[in-house]
């Protein structure tokens, strides 16, 4: 039979592309070269760009440096994602490894503490990876290293290397850049513009996470790129117990010539009641590990949990189950993390990822905190 | 001066027009539901394709314009509305049951109707068959996709293009 590409005219197939979605437009676009021609022509992944995430498999996050793939059983069409990356062809073993940051399903990792031109990036749902060239003569594994991905804008990822000397943040900063167009470092000087949040809440507040090293509040900045950043600030004031949640938004104006920091959300979080209310040694169903999400299967390992293991194939969409009690129940003193970690961003929905143990994903718009699952 | 033989279709009896395939078979129809070809719409408000005369289509064999009548017979009393706003759920059911089973036929008669719809610019059929493709090329991957569409094995470089390409857009898309 005569294959379609010789039969159909280019209006015809146009006709076909037009009604596709963007992961089979761009699977068409790998049949033959009369394809990829005439989609590149009419510039038709283009048109689906501002389509872009269609949806939502899951999050990737680290946690213990370690990778982790964090997804809803019942919203996870094709393959099986591998959140360890067993996929990768590594060069020689690793004695040490640990993720620098992620963006928009990218997870840029390092190999090797003491060997750090080890570094990869990885799409786990595409399983492609990338082993980048050192970075400069004056390569430190201590370097602070982020990921910029937004396939929405370009098919293409930066990643930004940090100075080896921090201290508080310069007015101008040296940094080295890598685009996965040319492969190769640059240098690059960011000039730091209007007020600074990350200075402003170091001052009076202290640390979360024990093993933080970031200087002085836990904070993770993403959607370079998009529209607005958020800078999500996890602190405890000194005089108060409670952990405070609060998220600023990088505000374009109209015409975008000026932007502006929004305090868009704040909040109290109650990670004690949290821990307590989800996890009920004496009923498996109410454990922290029932919840909506599930983690990667990584229970074959040597953390793994129990074996009762279940969970719970509960629509997560509504807006009102899982919610999390904020208050703890008498006599269920038990001992929780004090730790608050920041998974990530739902893409786009005003949600955030929350990790105490339990993990929570906290509404910015009514704070109310809905439980995920297991993250530990 | 003499109207057209042929009249103008508000003399009671529905005016039909003659289309006459590439293999000379003759298709008699009516002027409503041939005009839902943009192609033909023009000839046939000309007074074309009445009494003996027939609009010959050297591109559209006898199989394939049957199939396109058919489709155009049933699509003509709702397209006659404008749109069919009055239509009711019913009818449109009806039609859109018609839709689904007409383009369950084969590959090379699909085909042949894209090819069909095409020239003679059936805006419907055009969507209709295009729609089937899509379908069938949904959540496949290249290969798949060659394969249910017919394309032969891909020889070395194709499939060496193929993997080159899957890097450029590995990023972002599965």
């Amino acid at each position: 039979m005569a294959a379609a590409s010789s039969v159909l005219p280019d209006d015809a197939l146009a006709g076909v592309f037009r009604r596709l979605p963007a992961r089979s437009l761009a699977a068409s676009r790998r049949v033959c070269k009369a394809w990829r021609a005439l989609i590149d022509a009419q510039q038709l992944l283009l048109r689906l760009r501002h389509l872009l995430p269609h949806s939502v498999r899951g999050i990737n996050y680290i946690d213990h440096y370690r990778p982790h793939f964090f997804a809803r059983p019942t919203s996870t069409p094709g393959p099986q994602i591998d959140g360890e990356f067993r996929f990768i062809a590594y060069e020689k073993p690793w004695s040490w490894y640990s993720v620098q940051d992620h963006c928009n399903g990218l997870v840029l990792r390092s190999a090797d503490l003491f060997n750090g031109d080890n570094m990869y990036v990885i799409n786990p749902a595409t399983r492609r990876w990338d082993h980048l060239p050192p970075c400069g003569e004056d390569d430190d594994w201590n370097r602070r290293a982020f990921i910029v991905f937004d396939p929405a804008v370009s098919p293409h990822y930066e990643v930004l290397m940090a100075p080896p000397e921090e201290g508080i943040m310069p007015s101008s900063w040296r940094w080295h850049v890598l685009s996965s167009t040319t492969k190769t470092w640059e240098e690059k000087v960011f000039v730091r513009e209007g007020h600074d949040v990350e200075e402003e809440s170091v001052s009076d507040h202290y640390c979360l996470t024990p093993d933080d090293d970031d200087d002085g509040a836990s904070l993770h900045i993403g959607r370079e790129h998009c529209m607005c950043i958020a800078v999500v600030n996890l602190s405890r004031a000194l005089d108060n117990d409670k952990p405070r949640l609060r998220v600023w938004i990088l505000n374009e104006s109209a015409d975008k010539r000026t932007t502006e920091w929004l305090l868009k959300h704040q909040s109290s979080l109650n990670p004690h009641a949290w821990w307590t209310n989800t996890r009920r040694k004496d009923d498996p169903q109410q454990r922290s590990d029932a919840g909506p999400w599930i983690m990667d299967d990584t229970r074959t390992n040597e953390d793994a949990y129990d074996d009762d293991y279940e969970y719970n194939k509960k629509d997560w969409d509504s807006d009102d189950d899982n919610i999390i009690p904020d208050s703890i129940p008498n006599n269920e003193e038990e001992d929780c993390f004090e730790t608050v970690d920041f998974l990530g961003f739902h893409p786009y929905k005003e949600v955030i990822f929350l990790s105490t143990g339990t993990t929570v994903a906290c509404h910015l718009n009514n704070a109310k905190a809905r439980f995920g699952g297991a993250a530990i | 001066m003499a109207a057209p033989e042929s009249g103008d279709g508000n003399n009671g009896a529905a005016r039909m027009v003659t289309l006459i395939s590439s293999d000379n078979t003759r298709f008699e129809v009516e002027a409503a539901a041939a005009s839902l070809s943009q192609t033909l719409q023009l000839t046939i408000l000309d007074g074309g394709g009445g009494g003996g005369d027939g609009i010959p289509l050297p591109n559209v064999d006898s199989a394939t314009l049957s199939k396109v009548l058919e489709y155009c017979i049933k699509h003509a009393p709702a397209a006659a509305n404008g749109g069919a706003p009055n239509a009711t759920a019913v009818d449109r059911a009806e039609l859109e049951r018609f839709d689904n089973e007409f383009v369950n036929i084969d590959q090379s008669v699909l085909y042949s109707l894209i090819m069909a719809a095409h020239n003679l610019e059936i805006e419907g059929l055009q969507s209709l068959v295009a729609k089937k493709v899509a379908d069938m090329i949904k959540g496949k991957s290249p290969m798949e996709i060659r394969r249910t569409l017919g394309f032969p094995d891909p020889t070395p470089e194709e499939q060496a293009e193929m993997n080159a390409h899957m890097l450029e857009y590995g990023w972002a898309y599965e």
